[in-house]
């Protein structure tokens, strides 16, 4: 562990809740047209825990709605967030761009809003995120792999103690399967979030590839109607 | 759909999970204190026997702190004479957020070195909470702490112009804060070493987005900006290789904004958080205090 001082885990737990990385990549595929989805999402990035890495069990509720058999709209709404007395909504849409051809993957974009306010000092925060991913059904038509890039937009220009605030992409990779039944979808899927960033000399023990970013194991459930 | 209105209102008013009492990492327990024979993990675990202390020198006692009528009895380490405390400079010392007095016991000592063996008198406390001191830790507890080690300094015969003030880490907050806002005694000099800035810029390295310190935390500390107030002499000490509070982020803004005009800065090459001393050599890490404390005027 390089810590020498260590900050007990709850504190790494809440650090990481915010870091672009809350849940599953949202919806890969767009949905049928009026059909909707509960999704219950868990997971997070990686941590050192008692000598084990671990993944941060952050969790989520979303809901989704098929625009049309191209579009669909969702939201979510981020419950470990609300135990810090933290609001946190994402929403947005995805839009499917190129249908999968046999063995050519098809291509999703995704838009979203995700948003923030404390009830402690009302502070507001407002990152936008696009996705953009790659699927590829097989074998029954209805399950499916996937990899994609993500990023957020930090749009402020300033930080803590008036700093300039140098970063203002966060991307992330990731990769995941979804094994899609008749009633309900369940997915998996590891991230590499912000590749680009040095992770070594910050109070968050990150499990990361060297010294960059760190890794995230997500898995969600969606019940369809 | 208006009970769910009410149950996410309900919720969210009534979420508190906060991380600030996670900031202390006083988990270790111990039944008293053993200084040299403590065989736990200590700081400065390589110094040498020479710089060892006379027992009849080493003084353990208890102080009551009182943070807005939350009284806690709290123990405290003094090396030195106590009756020479009235004409003495005394070094306070406030320590890490991790573990207690036998954990920096080599700490003491090594201060207790500055400019010749007990040349100096060194003062360091438990705050409430860590060691055998009652109490959980808070911020104004932490700083209640300090004052009431202050006091006894002061109840002992010191005054201002002899009090150094020195903080490591999260004990740079009380000692930056009671140096900018003394109540009890204005310290006529400061010393941080691995200071944090403040909790917005803890938050925000840890995230690499300016999202504000309140989505986690009630602490309002801000050592660079508490510090701008402080207008006696500053030394500086920071690990250039700091893996836990980055010098660039945290030291450097802090010692910028220490207005002046006397401010010293160490930055140590391939040190760390935890161990300045050690890869400065302790000889060299004495010299320097001693240089500071003595002739920066």
């Amino acid at each position: 562990m390089k810590k020498q001082i260590e900050v007990a885990t709850v504190f790494l737990f809440a650090v990481l809740f915010f870091l672009s990385s809350c849940s599953t990549t949202r919806y890969v595929v767009p949905i049928k047209k009026g059909e909707q989805r509960i999704t219950a999402n868990i997971g997070g990035p990686l941590i050192h825990y008692s000598g084990i890495i671990i993944p941060v069990p952050l969790t989520a509720l979303g809901y989704a709605y098929g625009v049309n058999d191209h579009l669909t709209a969702f939201g979510n709404f981020h419950t470990t967030a609300l135990a810090f007395g933290v609001f946190e909504l994402d929403a947005g849409v995805v839009q499917n761009v190129i249908q999968q051809k046999k063995w050519q993957p098809g291509v999703s974009v995704n838009g979203v809003a995700n948003l923030m306010f404390d009830k402690w000092k009302t502070e507001f925060r407002f990152y936008p995120e696009v996705d953009v991913n790659a699927y590829w059904h097989y074998r029954n038509k209805q399950s499916f792999v996937y990899a994609g890039v993500s990023n957020w937009f930090e749009l402020q220009s300033s930080g803590a103690n008036d700093r300039v605030q140098t970063t203002h992409l966060l991307p992330s990779f990731y990769a995941g399967h979804t094994f899609s039944r008749t009633k309900m979808d369940y997915s998996l899927e590891a991230k590499w979030i912000a590749p680009f960033t040095y992770n070594k000399d910050i109070v968050v023990d990150y499990v990361g590839a060297g010294n960059s970013g760190t890794f995230g194991i997500y898995f969600s459930l969606s019940k369809k109607f | 759909m208006k009970n769910l209105k009410l149950i996410f209102l309900f919720v969210l008013l009534s979420s508190c999970l906060r991380i600030d009492s996670n900031l202390y990492n006083n988990g270790e327990k111990i039944t008293d204190y053993k200084l040299e024979a403590f065989t736990g993990k200590k700081e400065c675990a390589d110094l040498p026997s020479a710089y060892n202390i006379t027992d009849s020198l080493i003084h353990i006692f208890t102080l009551q702190s009182d943070d807005a009528g939350s009284k806690a009895n709290i123990y405290a380490i003094y090396v030195g004479e106590i009756l020479r405390i009235a004409t003495d400079t005394i070094i306070l010392y406030c320590h890490g957020n991790k573990n207690h007095m036998d954990y920096y016991w080599n700490r003491e000592k090594l201060l207790a070195n500055v400019g010749g063996k007990n040349r100096f008198g060194v003062l360091m406390m438990d705050y409430r909470g860590f060691g055998l001191s009652e109490g959980t830790p808070n911020e104004s507890g932490m700083n209640a702490d300090v004052n009431a080690c202050e006091q006894w300094l002061k109840d002992n015969g010191l005054t201002s112009d002899r009090l150094i003030m020195y903080g490591y880490s999260l004990g740079s907050a009380p000692a930056t804060k009671l140096t900018a806002e003394p109540t009890v005694l204005t310290p006529c000099k400061l010393i941080l070493e691995s200071p944090f800035a403040s909790s917005d810029v803890l938050v925000q390295d840890a995230t690499k987005i300016a999202v504000p310190a309140s989505y986690l935390t009630n602490l309002s500390i801000n050592n660079a900006e508490e510090i701008k107030n402080v207008h006696q002499p500053f030394c500086w000490l920071h690990g250039v290789a700091d893996d836990f509070l980055a010098i660039k982020t945290n030291g450097e803004l802090v010692f910028t904004n220490h207005p002046g005009p006397i401010k010293i800065p160490y930055r140590i090459d391939g040190a760390v958080h935890n161990n300045v001393p050690t890869i400065m050599g302790y000889e060299k890490y004495i010299s320097a205090l001693e240089k500071f404390i003595v002739h920066a005027e």
